[in-house]
This record gives structure tokens, sequence and C-alpha cells, in this order.
């Protein structure tokens, strides 16, 4: 499962990968299925800079405001970009 | 300096909106689900000319106040919708508002935060002249592409005009203005079609980091140099943009102080939108202390703590 194999490529981090994945979809308010590490956003509609606000809110609510520590969320267009982000910072 | 200045008023505002609402959810399911977030179920757009827009809502309010035809009067326009580059809106507007010829007029280029900015100069303004009318306007609309959900689903056309009147119990306590032009390239309209097609683009991301980064720690600080604390604000007036930054907004300025919002009525109406959300407030804003905070394009960020103390 592809998912799958790509949960297992980065679960040594010290991030809840499912948890961001969920957090992130269902700031999308898409399916969780539809969003996996190798989502970036263009391959999503609702990934727009409206989208964006939404996962940025997910993460401040569930990182302790880290947008604002971390501005370089704010221009981060990937799931990747965002788990290397919290792994840096977390 | 500032203690020799006079004391004034917010004494009227009037406004002109959009005359076509739209329903943003009619849309598209995506705008849909944009309304929960953004706290706007319905915008307004305008098929006139902003020029337009302002000659109506300044005339609305010069007919209200029929002394302001007789001199003694600044006008500034703030706006960031010209469609003609000059001559100046404001001295287009001392005409056909049916002012007097001796009115200093003149235009500021800014978006949402030239409302704070306005009403900083008009408060200076107050020693030479009786009266400053500030007026508003922008139609976002027409600049932006309407299958883009970050900006159509937020932005409305509107005009304001506030009189702002030398007599009254209010002043500028203190001030603070910010200017980040790094920012520049997260919110612009170009007429070059090189950039995003010659439509308005915005990313909503940056913006709300800047916000976030800036506002309410520019609020405390302009509190602060105002020889006050945040116990003595009672009302909090910020530049209506979305539902997002207005809840976070809130939540940092707390339960004690008085924050209204009026995002699901208007939208976000770029300069308009703190004189409309004052409009019904005027008593509460001349008799109070208060603090008023735009932010947006630039970057840029204004405010200032108003007191009748």
């Amino acid at each position: 499962m592809k998912w799958l194999t790509q949960f297992e490529e980065v679960q040594m981090s010290t991030v809840d990968l499912k948890f961001v994945l969920r957090g992130i979809a269902e700031a999308l308010e898409i399916d969780e299925d539809a969003v996996t590490v190798d989502s970036v956003s263009g391959d999503l509609e609702e990934w727009d800079s409206l989208g964006h606000i939404s996962i940025m809110s997910f993460l401040d609510k569930s990182f302790g405001e880290i947008t604002e520590r971390v501005p370089d969320f704010a221009s981060a267009t990937s799931v990747r970009e965002i788990i290397s982000l919290l792994e840096q910072n977390t | 300096m500032a203690a020799n200045l006079p004391r004034f008023s917010i004494s009227d505002i009037s406004y002109e909106i959009g005359e076509e609402q739209i329903e943003v959810g009619n849309h598209s399911p995506e705008f849909e689900k944009a309304v929960s977030k953004t706290g706007i179920p319905k915008v307004f757009r305008t098929a006139r000319d902003s020029y337009e827009l302002s000659v109506a809502a300044v005339s609305q309010l010069v007919d209200r106040n029929p002394n302001l035809r007789d001199g003694n009067v600044a006008l500034v326009h703030v706006s960031q919708s010209n469609s003609e580059y000059l001559p100046a809106y404001s001295c287009r507007l001392q005409s056909d508002a049916g002012l007097a010829e001796e009115t200093l007029a003149f235009d500021i280029g800014q978006g949402c935060s030239g409302f704070v900015q306005g009403l900083y100069i008009a408060s200076r303004l107050l020693v030479d002249v009786e009266n400053v009318i500030v007026v508003c306007c922008d139609t976002y609309r027409a600049k932006l592409d309407v299958n883009d959900r970050s900006t159509s689903t937020i932005f409305s056309d509107a005009a304001t005009a506030t009189l702002i009147s030398g007599n009254g119990e209010l002043r500028v306590a203190s001030s603070t203005h910010l200017a980040d032009g790094s920012g520049a390239k997260y919110l612009y309209h170009s007429r070059h079609e090189s950039k995003n097609g010659g439509r308005l683009y915005m990313a909503g991301g940056d913006v709300l980091v800047f916000t976030k980064r800036v506002v309410y720690r520019q609020a405390e600080e302009t509190v602060r140099r105002s020889g006050m604390t945040m116990d003595d604000v009672e009302n909090v007036y910020v530049h209506q943009a979305s539902k997002l930054v207005l809840d976070e907004l809130e939540r940092r300025f707390g339960n004690e102080v008085n924050f209204p919002r009026n995002i699901a009525e208007f939208g976000n109406t770029v300069s308009s939108s703190i004189p409309l959300l004052i409009r019904n407030r005027l008593s509460e804003v001349n008799n109070s202390t208060s603090v008023l905070c735009g932010f947006g394009v630039g970057l840029s960020s204004s405010c200032v703590v108003l007191s009748s103390r």
C-alpha cells in the first residue's frame, strides 16, 4: 500500500505522521486517503491559499503557534515540507 | 507636540456598498466550504467605478452635514482602486461633493491599514481645519479572478466617508505604523499580465503569519506608548479580514475587551472595514479608550489608541 510505504519511510521521525496527515485532510475538508506524504498543493484543488490557512490553523492548534515561530510554514507547498519543518522545530 | 493637538470626535460615517449581493456558497461546493473559515456568507460587488462609489459616500455625508460646504475642511481619499492616475480623486471629490474650494485635498494609496493612517493624519490636520473627511474606497472585486477561492470568497466593494470634527473628547493617545515591503509579493495587484495574469493575488498563509507576528504585539506596544495598559482598553476595532484572523486576534486580546465584528455582514471591505465596523458605535468610540488596528497589503500595519480620557 503506497500510503503505508510512505508512512514507514518517515516513521522514524518524532512527528506523528498519521496525526499530521489526518489534520491536513480535515483542514482541507477532504477524505483522509486523499492526503499522503507525497501530496503537494498543486495536486489538491482544496489546497489553495485559503486551504493553506486552514492547515496553518491546524498546525498552530496542535503544535503551539508553531507557524508564528516558523514563518516558513506559510510558503510550504507539500506535505513533505510540512513534515520536515515539524521535525526541525518540534 | 501631541499634547497641543485639538481633541476631536468621529461624528458621522456614511457608506456605499456594492449594489450586487453575491452568495458565496452558490458559486461551488469549494466556495461553500470556505464560508465556515472566512465567516463571510455574502460579498458585494459594484459595477461602478471606485470614484463613483466614493462620490456616493461623500455626498451622503455632506448632505447630512451641510456645514461642510462652508469650508475649513480637509478631504483625504484612501484607496488602492483608482482607475485613473490623475488628478487625485480627493480633488475631484471636492467639486462633486460640493465642498468649498478652500479644501486641503490629497490621496493616500493604502489598503487595509489606510483608514487608521487617515485617522491618524486627520488628528494632526485638525490643528488647521475644523473638519476632516476621510474617504475610504476599494473595489477589489474588479481586480480578482472570480474563481480564485482565496480572494473571491472574502472581498467586497465599498466606500465610506468618515467625518472627524475638531469638537469632542478624543485624542490619539499613541500610534505605531509598520511597513514591511519585503512582503509586497504576498498581496498585490498589477496591470501587467506577467504578474498573476493581471489579477489580484494573495498568499493567505504569508499574510496570516504577518498578522499573527505583528498585530497583537503592535497593539500592546502602542498601548504601552500611550502610558496606559491593556486593562485600560475598553474596545478593540480591527480590520475585518476574515473569521480565522478575527478569531486569532480576539483570542489574544482576551475576553475582557469589547471586540466587535461585522465580517458576516459586509465581508472584507479593505480600507472601509473599520469605518463600517464603528459606524453604529460612534458614541462608544467617542467616549472610551479604544485600540484600532488596520493591517494587510504592503505589507503594512497601523495602530492607534484613541482615548477620551
